[in-house]
């Protein structure tokens, strides 16, 4: 549909598609339109509708209709502005994924070093009035992880805005592929999610990195690219089981991505990475792929301390 | 070789297709400009829909991220970029609704009724969320609607239920649901009679 398209209230009614009339699936996939550019399918349903715009461009020409009468009302809400922090932080992110897909110079490092570049980021940001004996572990490690500063300064960008929070601690949470489900998965759903382990790479990795204040973010490695219409969801599980969403994200060919969660990790017990509809979901599917519990430690405490018990793999290069 | 400023003359002068195209190609200086047509505008959605100033700054953020990554999905054979766009950014918003509802339903410590206060259930209701959400024209598109039409748009629109939900809701069969939407939708393009046109 064209701007300059003469604009009518008249929509095909579901019985005038070509093609079919009374209860065939070609007046079904009419029906839904309007629910689906509101947002008001479920995920199936939301599948079947795009896996129709994919096949039938008369039925994106009907959606773009109801889409400008959506777009109508997502332009009319009371003018207010967000902080300029919320431009430096896409951005920030944005850039920082550009340099970080520039070739290297050397193989990629041991995922563990990323996860020591990412805390050494939130911690130069955070802690300015650090000993000089830290520091200069902080420089070392930093050379350890040139190759990697690209990704840093990701984390550094985002930390821009937050710098008058000083962090005390940072706790670090290794994921690893979701070899048993979760306890109130269902049957059906473990076989699922059985399934789904099968198509990831074992190496798929997860790291959390959370600060005292509630801000955490999430890096990931070596899971494959998914199919279009398809996405990576974060997920908590707080202590009494309940779920809540923490972040979307896509991962490119090299199977990484940086994300910041949503939410307080300090109120949740676990956090998983599942597969789902980029239409949404309202609670993890079967298809988990990354699992872990979540302990919160002092990083400081345990970097190189010899405590490597309690901070996982990512604290080895000490 | 062109300057910084003359770059972001030209890119503010291109449209919106345009700019996704060269941000699926990873333009960060397109998105940016993107950023600066939209920023407000989605900030602006999501603040008004969850009244919580730094999630909606965070929600605002998950969206141009997921512009960012999956900008190569947008076909401007196919549709307008703005439709898409705000079609994403609202529904990555009433997902966060569902979770705030959801989360109220299954906390112990709440009357089940707090899980409906505030919802609307009637053209009364309907019309205070609308003015306490919408501003101008759009606004006064949504009174003029039947009332029956504005009461399952805005459970749509504003509180991210589902058509089934509003079935339940409202004690209406499903198809009548599709059929009022269908019918909103329809009149309220038709009102606002406001030809959709891509970013200058």
């Amino acid at each position: 549909m064209m701007a300059d398209e003469p604009v009518g209230p008249q929509y095909p009614h579901p019985d005038s598609l070509p093609g079919g009339e009374g209860n065939d699936a070609g007046d079904e996939i009419a029906g839904l339109l309007p629910a689906y550019a509101l947002g008001a399918l479920d995920a199936a349903d939301a599948l079947i509708v795009e896996r129709a715009l994919d096949r039938e461009p008369r039925y994106r020409e009907m959606l773009d209709e109801y889409l400008e009468g959506v777009a109508a009302l997502s332009g009319s809400h009371a003018f207010a502005v967000p902080s300029s922090q919320v431009r430096q932080r896409v951005m920030g992110r944005v850039r920082g994924s550009v340099a970080a897909s520039a070739p290297r110079p050397a193989p990629r490092v041991p995922f563990s070093l990323l996860g020591v570049a990412a805390a050494l980021a939130i911690a130069v940001v955070g802690l300015g009035a650090f000993s000089t004996v830290q520091q200069q572990r902080v420089t070392q490690l930093q050379d350890e992880v040139d190759v990697v500063t690209a990704e840093a300064q990701d984390v550094r960008s985002d930390l821009v805005g937050l710098s008058d929070m000083v962090a005390d601690s940072v706790g670090m949470t290794e994921l690893t592929p979701a070899q048993s489900a979760p306890a109130d998965m269902e049957p059906e759903e473990e076989r699922a999610a059985q399934d789904e382990q099968r198509h990831h790479p074992p190496q798929a990795r997860g790291i959390l990195i959370t600060r005292p204040d509630g801000h955490s973010m999430l890096v990931v490695k070596g899971l494959r690219a998914l199919e279009p219409g398809l996405i990576y969801r974060a997920w908590w599980w707080d202590h009494e089981h309940r779920t809540r969403s923490a972040a979307v994200f896509t991962v490119g060919e090299d199977g990484y991505a940086w994300v910041h969660l949503l939410g307080d990790p300090g109120r949740m017990s676990r956090l998983g990475v599942s597969v789902e509809s980029e239409m949404g979901a309202v609670e993890p599917g079967p298809r988990l792929v990354l699992h872990g519990h979540i302990h919160v430690i002092d990083l400081w405490a345990g970097l190189c301390s010899g405590s490597k018990a309690a901070t996982g793999k990512a604290i080895e290069a000490c | 070789m062109a300057s910084g400023e003359n770059v972001s003359l030209s890119l503010a002068a291109q449209p919106d297709a345009v700019l996704a195209s060269r941000v699926a190609t990873g333009d960060a200086d397109s998105l940016e400009e993107l950023y600066n047509r939209y920023g407000v505008q989605v900030f602006s959605m999501a603040y008004g829909i969850l009244r919580d100033y730094a999630l909606a700054e965070d929600l605002a953020q998950e969206v141009f991220m997921a512009l960012w990554t999956r900008a190569g999905r947008f076909d401007a054979a196919k549709g307008i970029f703005r439709h898409w766009f705000l079609h994403l950014a609202h529904n990555r918003v009433i997902d966060e609704v569902r979770r705030r509802r959801r989360a109220v339903l299954m906390d112990a410590d709440r009357a089940p009724e707090d899980a409906t206060l505030g919802l609307v259930s009637d053209g009364d209701t309907a019309n205070e969320a609308i003015t306490s959400v919408l501003v101008g024209e759009a606004r006064e598109a949504l009174r003029a609607l039947p009332e029956e039409q504005r009461v399952v748009i805005v459970m749509a629109y504003l509180e991210g239920a589902t058509q089934q939900e509003i079935a339940q809701r409202t004690g209406a069969p499903l198809g009548t649901v599709k059929t009022r939407l269908r019918l909103g939708l329809g009149k309220l393009r038709q009102v606002m009679n406001a030809p959709a046109v891509e970013g200058a």
